[in-house]
């Protein structure tokens, strides 16, 4: 027992760490993307939606098509970006940098759904008010947008959690890589059972959190 | 001596005549005869389809103007681009003689603070309270916290919703979230209120206290009132003018008595046949 928690101690640290930083990074890069298309889309913030519209037909082509990568295979493509980013392509570090290009797509979609979702009548009423869009968006848009936000994160941080096991095969270390060295290879069915319910954890403990922070913002409305 | 006080007498009694007797009430610009709001020769069509098709009208300070007409008529794209929410295709719009409707960037956002807008729907932010959604504008428009405390509080009073000033939003009645979308239109004390069918969405009893409402505001504030409705009802109540609207085009307008006794166009006619057999 005391071995099993030993050898799994690390893999749970370093999977906790790999969706954490990928979750930050492709919220941040995601996101922006989300919000331009977002703002670039919609015919009350921005004059030129109507010329824009193709900027954002080629970014939903890209979008896609980049969600539609097998991980496995996304994960081989960027062992090069990983080594000049962190200079190298072997670890649970290099393994943040396919894991965050994984979710940014994801996080762009959602951000600009969530965001869509509000009704125009909203802008209006902040358009009127005499508001810039700056303000707008992060006094009025985000809050209003918050508790879909956050499901939509939950979601990405549990797909993360499966794309961090993938992440094994690059020797990015984490539960994945836990399971299949010393479960699969060594026979050892104690340790892949502990990989197993220890993923299980996560993300019912992530799926948890998430639904409670919505349901506390949707209270207060 | 009991001559030279007459004058100042009646401008006190007057609201009206208070609001152009004293100059920073004003627009500084402008002559004090131009009217609150002027709408120019506007156009605006939606592919090959001419929404407004040449409207023009004009509406002295403190005055409430009716617009009425069929769905479709084309009322609510009007008014979202006379509230500067939608661009025409042409024409021009006049706030106090000054021309808004080419506003751009920081002057677009200017020119928004001088009108308020009241939507159907109430758009009130479900993300805040009462308070908060009427202390919106005053942030956006970048006073001080001392300053939008004390302001809000004389704005949910005005509408009576002082014990409800810290509730959500979206747990009041229809009626009390129109008082606070109207709290809201007015926080920057514009000289405009915008009502795109405000009362639609009420019953008849909440229609009537939305409608003394916003006549007690004209009469404290000399505010100008543009309102757009499909009820005859809300016309006949608190209009001064009303402007009937078909296919783009305002048919007849004027007064509210002379235009509901002697209806010179179609529309007119039938609208005002309508009422009377209710």
């Amino acid at each position: 027992m005391r071995e099993i928690f030993d050898l799994i101690a690390r893999p749970v640290l370093e999977t906790i760490l790999m969706v954490i930083a990928s979750t930050t990074i492709a919220g941040l890069f995601g996101g922006s993307i989300g919000l331009a298309l977002y703002f670039m889309s919609n015919e009350r913030l921005s004059e030129h939606s109507g010329q824009l519209s193709i900027v954002k037909k080629v970014a939903d082509r890209v979008i896609n098509t980049l969600r539609s990568f097998p991980f496995v295979i996304l994960m081989v493509l960027v062992l090069p970006l990983s080594r000049l980013i962190v200079g190298t392509s072997l670890g649970t570090v290099a393994a943040i940098v396919p894991l965050s290009i994984a979710a940014m797509p994801f996080v762009a979609r959602i951000v600009e759904s969530s965001l869509a979702e509000i009704d125009g009548g909203i802008l209006d009423a902040a358009l009127s008010s005499g508001a810039t869009k700056a303000r707008i968006l992060f006094a009025i848009l985000v809050p209003e947008a918050l508790p879909s936000l956050i499901a939509g994160l939950t979601l990405t941080m549990i797909n993360l959690v499966g794309y961090s096991a993938m992440a094994g095969v690059i020797g990015g270390g984490g539960l994945g890589d836990l399971a299949i060295r010393y479960g699969y290879q060594r026979f050892r069915t104690d340790i892949m059972i502990a990989s197993v319910l220890s993923i299980i954890i996560l993300v019912e403990g992530i799926q948890m959190t998430g639904n409670r922070i919505t349901r506390n913002l949707k209270l207060k409305r | 001596m009991f001559h030279a006080k007459r004058p100042e007498q009646a401008a006190l009694l007057n609201p009206l005549v208070l609001v152009q007797t004293i100059p920073h009430l004003t627009s500084p610009v402008p002559p004090t005869n131009s009217p609150a709001l002027a709408i120019r020769d506007i156009s605006k069509r939606f592919g090959p389809h001419a929404v407004l098709d040449g409207v023009s009208l004009s509406i002295p300070a403190g005055r409430i103007y009716g617009i009425i007409g069929r769905s479709g008529a084309g009322k609510t794209t009007l008014i979202r681009i006379a509230s500067l929410l939608e661009r025409a295709d042409g024409g021009e719009i006049f706030y106090s003689g000054v021309s808004v409707s080419g506003a751009k960037g920081k002057e677009l956002i200017e020119a928004r603070r001088k009108a308020g807008f009241v939507f159907q729907n109430f758009n009130l932010f479900s993300s805040r309270t009462v308070a908060g959604n009427v202390a919106f504008p005053l942030e956006a428009a970048g006073w001080n916290k001392t300053a939008i405390r004390e302001r809000v509080e004389e704005l949910v009073e005005l509408v009576g919703l002082s014990d409800k000033a810290d509730r959500p939003a979206g747990r009041l009645s229809g009626g009390e979230r129109q008082r606070v979308a109207i709290a809201r239109a007015l926080a920057n004390r514009p000289q405009i209120l915008f009502c795109d069918e405000a009362t639609s969405a009420l019953d008849p009893e909440t229609t009537r206290s939305i409608l003394d409402l916003i006549q007690s505001l004209r009469q404290r504030f000399g505010l100008t009132v543009m309102m757009v409705t499909h009820q005859m009802e809300v016309v006949r109540r608190i209009c001064d003018d009303v402007a009937i609207i078909s296919d783009g085009l305002i048919v007849e307008s004027g007064p509210v008595a002379s235009v509901f006794s002697r209806p010179s166009s179609e529309t007119g006619r039938r609208l005002v046949a309508e009422v009377n057999h209710a």
